[in-house]
C-alpha cells in the first residue's frame, strides 16, 4: 500500500515542473514520508498549481473551444460508433456458430462488417488523437486539469446516452479505449513537441487542427440528433431541417479514414524533420 | 503588505539562515504554529514571495540522504527583511492595547 502511495505520487508529480518536482520528491526522501502522506503533499501543491495556471486566457480558450463542444460531440460519436456497431456485434456472440467461417457468403459478410466497425474505430482512435493533441498544445501547463475536464466531459455525456444493445458496459468501454486513451496519448505527446522549433510545433498543431475541425463539421449531425433527442423532438426532423438550412448533408457520420490520418501524420512529419534537424545541428 | 503566511514563511528562513529550504522550513513553521503545513501552500507562498523579489531561491547539490536529489534553498533578500519588520512593527502597533497584548513595561 505504501509502495502503491509513493509510486501514485510519483506519477502525480510529473504535472510538476522538473526542479520542483526534485526538490519536493528530496523532501519527500529526507523525511521518509509514507506514501498517503506523499500522495496528499503532492495534491496539495498540484491542485494549487493548476488553479494558478487558470488566471491565463489558454486554458479558458482550451475549456470553451475545444473541451466542451469536442469533448461532447466525440462522446455522442463513440455513443454512435458503440450503439451501430453493437447489433451485428450481439448476433454473431449470442448465435456463434463456426458454420459463420465455413460458409463463404458469411464469411465475406463478416470481413466487411470487420472492415467497417475497425474503421470507425481507428477514425474514432485518430480523431482522439488529434483533438488531445490540440488540447496539448493550446494550454500546456494545465493538460491535468484540462484532461481530467475532457474525461468527466466525455464521460458524463456517456453516461446519459446509455449504452446499445449490449448494455452499459460496451459503450463505456469504447470511450476508454478509442476516445480516452487516444487523447491522453495526444495530450503527452504535444509535451514532447514541446522544445521544438516553432515552426515545428505549429506545423503539427496545423494537421491536428484540420482533423479536428474537419471532423467536427461533418461529424455535427449527431449534435443536433441527441439535442432534439433530449427535447423530445423527432430528432430527425430536426436535423433535417437545420442541415438544410446550413446546405449540408442530413445525415453526418463519422467520415472516411483518410481525413482523420491528417493529425497522426502531421506529428510524424514533424519529429522526423526535428529528428533530423537535431542530428544535423550535433553533427561535428 | 505581506500577508500572515508569508510573514511566517519569511520569519523561518530568516531564523535557520543558510539551512533555510523546505523540509526545514517546513518543520519551523509545524512547530511555531502547531498546525500542519502542506507542501502545496508553502511552494506556492515561495513563489509568491520570490516574485516579490522579498527571497531568492537556488537549487543545491544533490545529496544521497534526499535520493539525489537537491534542496530549494532560500535566501530572505534585503527587501524581504524590510517587508517582514514592517509587518512586525504593524502588528505590534495593531495589538497595542488589545486584551491578549502585553504593555511593555516601562
Amino acid at each position: 500500500m505504501n509502495r502503491l502511495g509513493l509510486w501514485l505520487a510519483e506519477k502525480l508529480a510529473l504535472a510538476l515542473d522538473s526542479q520542483e518536482r526534485d526538490a519536493l520528491q528530496g523532501d519527500h526522501a529526507e523525511l521518509g514520508v509514507t506514501g498517503a502522506l506523499a500522495v496528499r503533499d503532492v495534491l496539495s501543491l498540484v491542485i494549487r498549481r493548476q488553479l494558478q495556471f487558470w488566471k491565463d486566457w489558454r486554458p479558458w480558450l482550451a475549456l470553451f473551444a475545444v473541451i466542451i463542444p469536442l469533448g461532447v460531440l466525440i462522446s455522442l460519436a463513440s455513443n454512435y460508433v458503440a450503439v451501430s456497431s453493437s447489433v451485428p456485434l450481439f448476433i454473431y456472440v449470442s448465435n456463434w456458430t463456426p458454420v459463420f467461417l465455413e460458409s463463404p457468403g458469411s464469411r465475406s459478410d463478416m470481413l466487411r462488417y470487420a472492415v467497417a466497425v475497425g474503421n470507425q474505430y481507428l477514425v474514432l482512435i485518430c480523431w482522439s488523437w488529434a483533438v488531445g493533441f490540440l488540447l496539448g498544445s493550446l494550454s500546456r501547463r494545465t493538460i491535468p486539469s484540462n484532461g481530467l475536464l475532457f474525461c468527466l466531459a466525455t464521460c458524463f455525456v456517456s453516461l446519459l446516452l446509455g449504452g446499445g444493445y449490449l448494455g452499459a458496459v460496451y459503450p463505456q468501454l469504447l470511450l476508454g479505449v478509442l476516445v480516452l486513451l487516444p487523447s491522453i496519448w495526444g495530450m503527452s505527446q504535444s509535451t514532447r513537441l514541446a522544445s521544438a522549433p516553432r515552426f515545428l510545433r505549429n506545423l503539427s498543431l496545423a494537421f491536428a487542427f484540420v482533423t479536428v475541425a474537419v471532423m467536427a463539421l461533418r461529424n455535427w449531425g449527431l449534435g443536433l440528433c441527441a439535442w432534439g433527442t433530449l427535447q423530445s423532438c423527432q430528432a430527425w426532423v430536426l436535423q433535417t431541417g437545420y442541415a438544410s438550412l446550413f446546405g449540408v448533408l442530413p445525415v453526418q457520420q463519422l467520415p472516411t479514414l483518410p481525413l482523420t490520418l491528417v493529425g497522426p501524420f502531421g506529428y510524424i512529419v514533424a519529429r522526423i524533420l526535428w529528428r533530423k534537424q537535431f542530428s544535423a545541428c550535433s553533427a561535428p | 503588505m505581506l500577508g500572515e503566511f508569508e510573514y511566517l514563511v519569511l520569519s523561518a528562513a530568516s531564523r535557520l539562515g543558510e539551512e533555510a529550504y523546505g523540509v526545514t522550513i517546513r518543520q519551523a513553521l509545524e512547530e511555531s504554529t502547531k498546525t500542519n503545513c502542506s507542501a502545496g501552500s508553502l511552494y506556492t507562498t515561495l513563489d509568491r514571495l520570490e516574485q516579490k523579489g522579498l527571497i531568492k531561491t537556488c537549487m543545491g547539490d544533490p545529496t544521497p540522504q534526499r535520493g539525489g536529489r537537491p534542496k530549494r534553498l532560500v535566501r530572505v533578500t534585503g527587501k524581504g527583511v524590510r517587508e517582514a519588520k514592517a509587518f512586525y512593527n504593524a502588528i505590534l502597533h495593531a495589538s497595542r492595547g488589545a486584551s491578549w497584548s502585553q504593555e511593555p513595561t516601562s
